[in-house]
């Protein structure tokens, strides 16, 4: 089956007319993207100055009260939406679930993103920044996304957030919302890059994907473990006792990703691939409150 | 000699699995390889040791060791091998189990002491060797073989599962004694008894070195009805005595009290208090014609439930029909008015047969047709078909009497002269029970197809004869004697006796209803025997169970044997139907008369288990625990057992090591 097919897009459609202005609203950074000036929408009064346009004087004050004040308006401006899509081995370990969901999860946030008017760019990466998106505008560019979204391959021998984040400040334009879509199995260490788009005004919103197998895995025995990324193995007997360590440390390293999150008030979403896309998206919109 | 044999060498083979084995266990140990996303997590796990130690390795092999020693082990089990010493020491075991009745006494609400037995010997049956044989005894009342010698230990505990639960007494020296029969002289004899000990010589049985006596159940308080018996009054032709003795087998006082029931009616509540040990006889009176079952319950929650009712026959005392054909005789008049239950009719014109069901007396009047049924003639003046009269005795003294003649039974004629009486020639059999110097018969018994007639030649008038005690003794042995045993109590049988029963009313309705003609009962049947042969025998009576179990019981003359009777209740000899009397002579041919009802004719025998040594429950002696030889015989277990056991022991450390990755 296709990764976007007619009914994936069907999905998307229905998942744009439920949501309600999600990046401009609460979903990421919990605050609106505002910029003062010519606009329609009125935001407040400040001093007059002189040199100031006499248009957007507001003579009604003047005229009951005295005060010279300048009315300010709230200008409408476009928001930029940078996604970063882990593509390293990690992703495709086994069937390549992990890289589907993310890559599905994107297109459909893309969506939305563009049906509202807003700047989007992808960032596909591993070890470092290996295809990008440039930023497009607009609902009918959908198609280019998903075809771009299509293409990725899994690549790289490490997974480094960092070296992606630092790419993407560089090349981007303007700070906005940047959708990490990762495992985090980071060797580096997630927290690294996601500071160096916080430094730089970026608002952050992490998405962490892993399957049930990976936190439950069931091996017993004497078993030699391939690593996906590096190709590395391990000679490694496992009991129940290894069993029940190793998801015990896989469960101190999701509420690590949490409390991360939590520190520096970003957003984070935490699933396995055995949930609905769709229904992610649901849940993320339902939580940000953008729909019921 | 070979130290050791083997049952089954072609058990050998089975050492061939150990190539799989090895086989498998090279699979095993390479391993597997599985792809992670991430190493991360497992590196941080196994970063303090370094996996897979030296001795790791070896763990391996310690596996695959184990595997070979289970395989050695159930190949040696397999082989089955048999120690020397347990080929020549082939036991012949004969087990005794006690099922008396105070077996069947409660140890915990669902199990009784028998139970406690089954299942006792069950596992002495478990710890058979492969040579040893064994046979089974039940031991209440007579003792009797539940399987023979053999050495099939499922044929075994079927038969101890199917003993039965009897109120019998203990009889297990008669039990030991078939054992040695069994045993014979056999080296390795053994006889293993399983009993709650209660019984008398128990020390004696405990001096034998063959014998092993194994105790169950443990002591427990009981109050026991330990005599019951009821008799006719001898005040009162509708009256009866009731002795009852309740004893106390316990170490406490107890309080209860006894309530006596004639079928529905109580009778009379009888409270006791009992101190310990003590036995408390009772007796009581009462009056009732139309009989019943007498039933008394004790009371009072026990141990032993058999021993807390008692039951015993009243029959029932139907009035006689007399009809008197005479011309005004006050002396026979007031004799027959005076005897218990007669309902005297006064006639003065002869009938051509007796009433139905009673007695015709003839007072000087005798048509010449003596009529049918049971008729009494007094002092005849004509000659009759059955008689012919002569001349007048010149010395009508009494000569003789047949004092075995239930007739007259306690007849004193001392000095009586029968005036009027003359010489008399009958036609028929008759039997003279009082005779004159000349062996003229005054006081005869005739034997008729139609009905017995009784012949007294006296003239009533004349002498002194009705003066004496003599005659209303007389004339109330003859109504009696008419009336047959019926009304008659028989005294309740205790549990294990034996009792000759007459059997020659049994099925005889015409003494009881009607004169018609009766049937002879002895019908010859050809019964086929369990060995196939044909026997011509005379079986027309059956046993009928409390439990409705039926027995044909093969009479010889008018008398059977009954017993030893091991259930308590009531049992009753009826006519043999049909389908029994083609039965084959088993000991006990069963069949269910849950619809059948007792007829008049069918004899009643209560049966009560009043024995003190079976009620009282607590041991007399000190017995074996059979848990000490439980363990004393499983030394004696065949090889193959042991090694099973081990090799199940060591499959199951290999899974736990190994498969729940204990070891690693």
């Amino acid at each position: 089956m296709a990764l976007f097919d007619s009914e994936f897009l069907k999905r998307l459609e229905y998942l744009s007319l439920v949501s309600r202005r999600v990046f401009r609203g609460r979903l990421l950074a919990q605050r609106r993207t505002k910029q003062l000036g010519g606009g329609i929408e009125f935001a407040d009064h400040r001093e007059y100055s002189p040199g100031d346009d006499l248009r957007y004087l507001d003579w009604n004050i003047y005229a009951r009260y005295g005060d010279v004040l300048l009315k300010r308006f709230q200008e409408e401006e476009d928001l930029h939406v940078y996604f970063l899509i882990d593509v390293s081995r990690s992703m495709s370990h086994g069937s390549g679930e992990k890289l589907d969901y993310a890559r599905r999860v994107a297109a459909a946030l893309a969506y939305i993103a563009l049906a509202d008017m807003d700047r989007v760019s992808i960032f596909a990466y591993s070890d470092a920044v290996t295809e990008v998106l440039p930023l497009t505008r607009g609902k009918d560019r959908i198609l280019s996304v998903l075809r771009f979204l299509e293409n990725l391959k899994p690549s790289g021998a490490t997974t480094r957030l960092q070296a992606a984040a630092t790419s993407l400040v560089h090349r981007a334009s303007r700070s906005g919302l940047v959708i990490v879509l990762s495992d985090l199995y980071d060797q580096q260490g997630f927290r690294a890059g996601l500071d160096m788009l916080r430094y730089r005004r970026f608002e952050p919103h992490v998405i962490q994907l892993h399957t049930a197998a990976e936190a439950n895995p069931t091996w017993l025995g004497d078993i030699e473990l391939e690593d996906a990324e590096s190709g590395d193995l391990r000679k490694l007997t496992i009991t129940e006792r290894k069993l029940r360590q190793y998801r015990e440390l896989f469960t101190e390293f999701l509420e690590s990703i949490d409390s991360y999150c939590r520190m520096y008030s970003l957003s984070c979403t935490r699933t396995t691939t055995d949930l609905p896309f769709d229904e992610l998206i649901l849940r993320m919109m339902r939580t940000a409150g953008v729909t019921t | 000699m070979n130290l050791l044999e083997f049952a089954n060498p072609s058990g050998w083979w089975w050492l061939a699995l150990a190539l799989p084995i090895l086989l498998l266990y090279i699979l095993k140990i390479r391993l597997r390889r599985q792809q992670v996303p991430t190493l991360l997590f497992w590196d941080q796990l196994f970063d303090e040791k370094k996996p897979r130690a030296w001795w790791q390795r070896l763990r391996h092999l310690l596996s695959l060791l184990l595997q070979f020693a289970f395989l050695a082990l159930v190949v040696a089990a397999l082989v089955d091998p048999l120690w020397s010493w347990q080929r020549e020491q082939a036991r012949r075991i004969v087990l005794v189990v006690d099922n008396s009745a105070s077996m069947r006494a409660a140890e915990t609400q669902a199990t009784t002491r028998l139970d406690e037995a089954k299942q006792a010997a069950g596992s002495l049956v478990q710890a058979l060797r492969s040579e040893d044989r064994m046979a089974v005894l039940s031991a209440a009342g007579r003792p009797e073989v539940v399987i023979g010698m053999t050495d099939h230990q499922r044929s075994l505990l079927d038969a101890i599962g199917g003993i039965p639960a009897t109120d019998g007494p203990t009889d297990v020296a008669a039990a030991v004694s078939a054992a040695e029969r069994l045993l014979a002289d056999h080296e390795h004899g053994e006889i293993l008894v399983i009993t709650d000990g209660c019984f008398a010589n128990l020390d004696a049985l405990t001096a034998n070195p063959r014998i092993t006596l194994y105790g169950v159940g443990s002591k427990q308080d009981n109050v026991a009805i330990t005599r019951y018996q009821v008799r006719r009054s001898l005040l009162d032709a509708v009256g009866y005595q009731v002795l009852l003795d309740v004893t106390n087998f316990s170490d406490s006082e107890k309080n209860c009290r006894v309530e006596l029931t004639l079928g529905e009616e109580l009778v009379d509540v009888l409270p006791l208090d009992l101190k310990p040990g003590e036995t408390v006889s009772r007796f009581v009176d009462h009056t009732s014609a139309t009989g019943g079952e007498l039933h008394a319950r004790l009371d009072v929650a026990d141990a032993l439930d058999t021993d807390n009712h008692a039951l015993a026959v009243l029959p029932e005392r139907k009035p006689v029909r007399v009809q008197l054909v005479t011309k005004g005789n006050l002396f026979l008049k007031g004799v027959l008015e005076s005897i218990p239950l007669v309902d005297l009719q006064i006639t003065s014109e002869a009938p051509s047969v007796a009433p139905p069901g009673g007695i015709l007396v003839l007072d000087k009047i005798v048509p010449a047709q003596l009529p049918s049924g049971r008729v009494v003639v007094v002092d005849p003046q004509t000659a009759t078909d059955a008689w012919t009269l002569g001349e007048p005795l010149s010395q009508p003294i009494v000569a003789k009497v047949d004092k075995e003649s239930p007739l007259v039974q306690h007849v004193r004629l001392d000095n009586v002269l029968f005036p009027g009486a003359r010489q008399m020639s009958y036609t028929g059999e008759v039997e003279p029970l009082i005779q004159d110097p000349l062996d003229g018969p005054l006081f005869a018994r005739l034997e008729r197809p139609g009905g017995d007639a009784v012949v007294l030649a006296c003239n009533l008038d004349q002498g002194d004869l009705p003066l004496r005690i003599a005659f209303p003794v007389l004339m109330k042995n003859t109504i009696e004697w008419f009336q047959g045993n019926s009304g008659e109590l028989r005294p309740a049988m205790a549990t294990g006796e034996m009792l000759a029963v007459d059997v020659s009313t049994v099925g005889n309705k015409s003494l009881v209803a009607n004169a018609e003609p009766v049937e002879p009962l002895d019908e010859a049947v050809e019964v086929q025997a369990v060995d196939g042969a044909i026997r011509s025998t005379t079986q027309a009576v059956e046993l009928v169970s409390p439990s409705q179990q039926i027995t044909p019981l093969a009479r010889t003359g008018e008398q059977v044997t009954l017993g030893p009777l091991l259930e308590t209740g009531l049992w009753t000899v009826r006519p043999a139907s049909a389908a029994v009397g083609k039965a084959e002579l088993t000991p006990t041919s069963t069949k269910s008369t849950g619809d059948e009802t007792n007829t008049e004719s069918d004899i009643l025998i209560a049966c009560n288990l009043v024995d003190p040594a079976e009620s009282d429950l607590r041991p007399r002696g000190e017995l074996e625990a059979l848990q000490g030889r439980s363990l004393a015989i499983l030394g004696g277990q065949s090889l193959w057992f042991y090694l099973t056991l081990v090799a199940a022991l060591l499959i199951a450390s290999e899974w736990w090591l190994y498969q729940r990755r204990i070891v690693g």
